[in-house]
């Protein structure tokens, strides 16, 4: 009896006190929902000044966001995911709609730029560039905003165009595509402070870095795989031999 | 003891019924073994299939010859269908049975009579044991025939004859009296010991010869109804990759002497339409053939099978999936490659069936080049094939002579391919109209079947091409709705080539519905952001003028308080 009027006390004190800090929370989650929306819009100034806009991002506290970045990233990643389901039938791979697996879909998206990230880190600390790790995810994230919009832009135009008019859809992409991953470029060496020569030098490596970190995780997977297979049929034979 | 009766009343009776339940599903064994019946759909897999050949009758030597045994000679080597009988040559007995539509033999050609002129070459050269050439006779027999290996007869029902080892093609009549011998012909191109051994043949409306022979891979041989060689006809292209093609230019000549000769393949089989094209068949694939095969290449240098114009190019219509090649894949072989040894015409609408002696499996194709049905099969049991050599077809019914089995497998049209002929026939004459309620009947049957689909699209944009804008046709459908319907019907086909073309025709006629509002409102947006500009700028202007004055009035204040001052100074 005793116990139970203990126990019921501390399950309402825990309750209230997560709700104080819930509620204190709240706001600020709010607060800082509101600037990094705001500073978003920052990606749009970067479009067409790449060089100004990817240095202020970096430099100027007020427009600095990394979650801004995650942001777009996860936006990009949506983005393609819609644009695959969502595509006028003429430029659909309809057996590939079928077989559409969310996770790997998404995962394809966002891997590729976080891989980047860590590969152009790597390298960049190597030859001596200034971007920290959070500065070149940040970057990288606002640079591919035209693919997203290229991406956008060929939803309502798949529904509208016919095959002979392909070439202008295949257009819009690949300007997508090249602008994108051009910013991704630019991004790169101006939070570096490198020369092209360099960042074509850097990109190269850091290209061949993101096979060896794919590589290298794939082989640690595998590795985990079997280690943890051991053990499980290690337990699965004591278990075994226990109830013989 | 109570107990002991009802166990062995128990055991009675599930052994009555074991024994019961095996004779019962013996009896449910379909008669004929054309029962796992496949057709490969849009992406090229196979997919289950209405049953489109039940065998009608099995034909052996036992039926068509009087007194015979199983073990008497008789290997039916070619088929031919002319005029409501069925020309079966028999190479082994060396004999002609001519069967009516009962499948009984109305003649039989066995002696052939009339003025028969001595054969051109009845002795041969061989090499004897003590390396001296002899002369060695060939007992062979004029009026006879020996080992014969093609048969055609023309619409005038004059039979000929390819008489292989005598060398010498015959032209008789049903009776076996003949009017026409062609041999001892003369090959300028290939010397005095070549031995004329011709097999299939085909004779044209001028009454030249068309006939394959043994060990020419040039194509096909034409001879003058004279009996004089005229050319070679349709010779298939040498296809030498381009790796050895430069290879061979530094090869010296014992490595050239070594390494593989390319040499033509040689036609299998022949075949006349109506219309004079011949269409050929080739069995021995090279490995360049089959790769391209197996990738569903349509080019026309690898083609299995080809429909040769006068001038000997290739004409056929490869427009389906894959060339037509009979069976695209087979469990358990890598690159598998069709080994086509006949192939047969259907004058009325140029479809034509091609038989496949690797699988034993006989495919249909329309002029189109698009698989219609598969049937047949490998095995000993009826309706399936050992070694499947010849292949006749007569309207709704397919012949196929097996040369190991020795027997002829007389196939009749299930009415799911009736109704895909029906439809297929309405397709070719124009009927679009018509041809709409018979392709659904296809689909009724078999919803995989793509070509329905495709063709109720061509059959629905057809009739929309006809009619003008609001006009109403029979059906009282609009050109609008024939579209609609064609989009509907490719996109079950995975057609997206034509379904554009109609979503282009549907996508015209919004635009210019629309036009006007869209037009208005363009024009709306621009007029609208011209008067904004304008109403703004006079507002600026009102604003600057409104300043200037409030700034002259200023001024003006501020010089009459000078003023005022200066009054006020000097009072």
């Amino acid at each position: 009896m005793e116990k139970a009027e203990k126990k019921s006390i501390n399950v309402s004190k825990i309750l209230s006190d997560l709700w104080t800090a819930f509620k204190g929370f709240l706001p600020k989650l709010w607060q800082g929902t509101k600037t990094t929306v705001k500073r978003m819009g920052y990606a749009f100034y970067i479009l067409f000044h790449p060089f100004d806009g990817f240095f202020d991002l970096k430099n100027d506290p007020k427009r600095r966001s990394v979650a801004g970045g995650v942001l777009w990233l996860i936006i990009y990643a949506l983005v393609d995911l819609i644009r695959f389901q969502t595509l006028g039938y003429l430029f659909a791979n309809q057996a590939a709609q079928l077989a559409l697996n969310v996770p790997v879909r998404l995962m394809t998206a966002i891997l590729p730029f976080v891989l980047w990230a860590v590969s152009n880190w790597c390298f960049s600390s190597l030859m001596d560039g200034d971007g920290k790790l959070s500065d070149i995810f940040m970057v990288t994230c606002y640079a591919i905003l035209p693919i997203t919009i290229c991406n956008l832009i060929q939803i309502p135009l798949s529904h509208f165009l016919s095959s002979s008019e392909a070439s202008i859809f295949a257009f819009i992409g690949s300007l997508g595509m090249i602008w994108g991953y051009a910013y991704v470029f630019l991004a790169m060496i101006t939070v570096h402070q490198y020369s092209v020569g360099k960042g074509v030098g850097t990109a190269v490596l850091t290209i061949l870095g993101m096979a060896v970190i794919a590589f290298v995780a794939i082989l640690i997977f595998f590795l985990l795989q079997q280690v943890s297979n051991f053990f499980i049929e290690l337990g699965t034979e004591i278990i075994f031999r226990l109830n013989e | 003891m109570k107990q002991k009766f009802i166990k062995s009343l128990i055991v009675t009776v599930l052994a009555f019924a074991v024994v019961l339940g095996s004779v019962l599903s013996a009896s449910a064994l379909p008669i004929n073994n054309v029962n796992n019946s496949y057709f490969y759909n849009v992406d090229g897999v196979d997919a289950a299939a209405p049953l489109s050949f039940t065998v009608e009758k099995h034909i052996s030597v036992v039926d068509i010859v009087p007194n015979a045994t199983v073990t008497t000679a008789f290997v039916p080597a070619d088929l031919c269908f002319q005029n409501g009988y069925l020309y079966v040559l028999d190479s082994k007995g060396n004999s002609v049975y001519v069967l009516d539509e009962r499948y009984q033999p109305v003649s039989t050609i066995r002696t052939l009579t009339g003025d028969i002129p001595e054969l051109a070459l009845n002795s041969e050269v061989v090499e004897g044991e003590d390396g001296e050439q002899q002369e060695v006779v060939i007992s062979s027999n004029k009026y006879a025939l020996n080992a014969p290996q093609g048969i055609f007869v023309t619409d005038d029902g004059t039979i000929y004859i390819s008489d292989t080892e005598n060398q010498r093609i015959l032209a008789c009549d049903i009776n076996g009296k003949v009017s026409k011998v062609l041999q001892a012909i003369k090959i300028p191109v290939l010397g005095d010991n070549y031995l004329f051994k011709p097999t299939r043949l085909v004779v044209d409306n001028v009454g030249d010869v068309q006939v394959i022979c043994n060990g020419i891979n040039r194509g096909i041989v034409q001879i003058t109804s004279e009996g004089q060689f005229n050319a070679f006809f349709g010779t298939p292209d040498v296809i030498v990759s381009l790796g050895d093609r430069i290879w061979r230019n530094f090869a010296t000549e014992e490595q050239l002497a070594q390494m593989v000769t390319y040499t033509p393949t040689e036609y299998s089989s022949l075949t006349i339409d109506r219309r004079g094209f011949i269409y050929t068949t080739i069995s021995a694939l090279d490995s360049a053939a089959v790769k391209a095969l197996s990738a569903k290449s349509t080019s026309t240098t690898y083609a299995p099978v080809r429909k040769l114009s006068a001038d000997g190019t290739d004409m056929l219509r490869r427009k389906g999936l894959s060339a037509p090649m009979g069976d695209l894949t087979w469990p358990g072989v890598k690159d598998y490659s069709p080994k086509i040894v006949d192939i047969a015409v259907d004058d009325e609408s140029g479809r034509y069936t091609i038989l496949d002696q690797t699988t034993g499996r006989f495919s249909t194709y329309d002029n189109d080049g698009n698989l219609l049905y598969i049937c047949g099969g490998s095995g000993t049991s009826i309706g399936t094939f050992q070694m499947a050599s010849a292949l006749e077809i007569n309207g709704d019914y397919v012949y196929v002579a097996d040369t190991s089995n020795n027997t002829i497998t007389v196939f009749k049209a299930t009415p799911y391919v009736l109704s895909i002929n029906r439809a297929a026939a309405a397709t070719a004459e124009g009927l679009w109209a018509e041809s709409i309620p018979l392709w659904q009947d296809v689909l009724s049957y078999n919803s995989n079947m793509y070509i329905a689909n495709i063709s109720l699209g061509n059959s629905e944009m057809q009739l929309a091409f006809k009619l003008l804008d609001d006009e109403v046709d029979a059906d009282g459908m609009t050109a609008l709705e024939h579209y609609e319907n064609a989009m509907f019907y490719y996109d079950r086909a995975n057609e997206k080539t034509n379904y554009s073309t109609a979503y282009v025709a549907i996508r015209t006629n919004e635009l210019e519905k629309y036009f006007g509002l869209i037009f208005g409102a363009i024009a709306l947006l621009i007029v609208g952001y011209i008067v904004l500009s304008i109403v703004k700028k006079q507002k600026k202007r009102k604003k600057e003028k409104a300043q200037k004055l409030a700034a002259a009035l200023a001024r003006q204040a501020a010089a009459a308080e000078k003023y005022n001052q200066a009054k006020g100074d000097e009072n």
